[in-house]
């Protein structure tokens, strides 16, 4: 197989997950977009370096990270999430053991977390989908369900706490994937 | 302060908290990972993937080329530049498009109510079927809108019509006429509109999302213009090219984002539905208005 038949195919395998790392740091989503294709770009002219025998996923990672230390270097702390070493390190962590749930595609991995939205509370839940799926900030929220502003933080926060438990309930149940 | 009163939910926060402890990172990176996933899953689809994934391979493909065709053009390429540097000296480069229609989509993906004033144009080669009408547009997301406006250029038939998610309506002065009926009966409103204006065209979510991500589009970041509303930053001119008219028959578009922060501040739609015929539809952004869902329901 070719070196590029080879990319593509760990393109389309690792994509989404090098998506999500992303905008788990980075702010502006449009930002997190050119990261990606910087990173596998960069992935791509590294490939003489990239050990075959290691997972792809980590290493591209890793590539990435450097590009959001650089990209809050050269655009300021407004575009992206507070980082640093140490901090993208915990998170590569925290990302490699979310890589250990079942399924093949990173989207399969992601019905653990369909499914443990289900067990939240109902403002949890609320809260967690009027942000991330409406895009509605604290404030609206906290107007829309008609509590405080401070219950609205704690609720996404308990409540990503909880996905968090949960889905590491089904790591140990549901096997390495 | 805790780590957790900084990196609260949204995660608005960017500045350093003081002295993180191992616990304290170990908590962020968790809280992190989850709305990372998150975001993901609320903005992932199986177009967007395959768009992404064809972005990447293009930019390594680009790479390849360039890299295999360096030694013959490595001359002109050093000419061409020093002429592109003198030629066009200041010139910064521009985002790229898509990067650019993300940060429309993210903006208009927030529950608020915006007004634009929208003209559709159609005009003829001959000039005999010339027609140019005005509207104001108030939308919010979730396919809710009310539009108001003269239908003709009869001053005493106005037009008002509106959805509001679910239930669309149509409410005219003379003819005296009042309709209304479910989404997806929008071809009803063809007689209230016009062939050529669809209500497709008022969920700008939804052109934007088409047009960004729907595969046989050619989009181009083409220039940085100054903003020209108080307050507003430079804008990105992003152009759009259809290579078929699955797209609701648009056929060219053009938008203006703000750079900073994604605002759609206009958008322009065209095609040529028939030889010697051409529509055009442009939306002007005029500010934000009070929320209010009430102005999109049925008012009888």
């Amino acid at each position: 197989m070719e070196s590029h038949e080879l990319f593509e195919i760990l393109v389309r395998e690792n994509a989404d997950m090098v998506r999500a790392f992303l905008l788990s740091s980075v702010r502006d989503p449009g930002s997190a977009e050119d990261l990606l294709q910087e990173a596998f770009l960069v992935a791509w002219k590294n490939l003489g370096k990239y050990d075959r025998k290691l997972p792809f996923g980590p290493w591209v990672r890793g590539i990435a990270g450097k590009l959001v230390l650089n990209h809050r270097r050269k655009l300021g702390r407004s575009k992206v999430y507070f980082c640093d070493d140490e901090m993208l390190g915990v998170l590569d962590r925290s990302f490699a053991e979310f890589h250990t749930l079942a399924g093949d595609t990173f989207d399969q991995k992601l019905d653990a977390l369909r499914q443990c939205l289900t067990g939240l509370t109902d403002h949890q839940r609320a809260s967690i989908e009027l942000h991330y799926e409406h895009g509605l900030h604290c404030r609206e929220i906290s107007q829309r369900l008609e509590i405080g502003f401070e219950a609205v933080k704690k609720h996404l926060q308990r409540g990503r706490n909880a996905l968090l438990v949960c889905m590491r309930g089904k790591m140990s149940v549901g096997g390495v994937g | 302060m805790t780590a957790h009163d900084f990196f609260d939910d949204t995660i608005d926060e960017s500045s350093a908290p003081p002295d993180l402890s191992q616990d304290q990172r170990q908590w962020l990176a968790e809280q992190r990972l989850v709305h990372g996933l998150l975001r993901s899953m609320a903005t992932a689809d199986a177009a967007g993937r395959e768009h992404r994934v064809e972005t990447i391979l293009e930019s390594v493909d680009a790479h390849r080329s360039h890299r295999r065709a360096w030694g013959l053009a490595a001359a002109a390429l050093l000419l061409a530049g020093l002429m592109g540097y003198l030629l066009f000296q200041g010139i910064e480069r521009l985002p790229q498009a898509k990067a650019m229609m993300s940060q429309a989509l993210n903006h208009l993906s927030s529950q608020v109510d915006r007004t634009y004033r929208l003209t559709a144009e159609l005009h003829s080669d001959s000039g005999k079927q010339d027609v140019v009408q005005a509207f104001l547009l108030t939308t919010r997301p979730g396919k809710k809108f009310l539009l108001e406006g003269q239908i003709t250029f009869d001053p005493r038939s106005l037009l008002r019509m509106g959805c509001d998610g679910e239930m669309l309506w149509a409410l005219m002065s003379n003819p005296a006429v009042r309709w209304s009926g479910p989404l997806d009966r929008r071809e009803k409103i063809a007689e209230f509109l016009g062939k050529y204006l669809d209500v497709e065209f008022f969920d700008l979510h939804k052109v934007i999302s088409t047009l960004g991500w729907y595969g046989r589009v050619d989009l181009r970041a083409v220039q940085r213009l100054p903003g020209t509303r108080a307050g507003e930053g430079s804008v990105i001119r992003v152009e759009a090219t259809c290579e078929t008219t699955d797209v609701f028959r648009i056929e060219r578009a053009e938008f203006l984002i703000e750079e900073a922060t994604g605002l759609l501040t206009y958008a322009e739609l065209s095609g040529n539905p028939e030889p010697g015929l051409t529509w055009k539809l442009s939306l002007d952004y005029s500010g934000e208005v009070d929320p209010g869902e009430d102005r999109y329901r049925r008012p009888w």
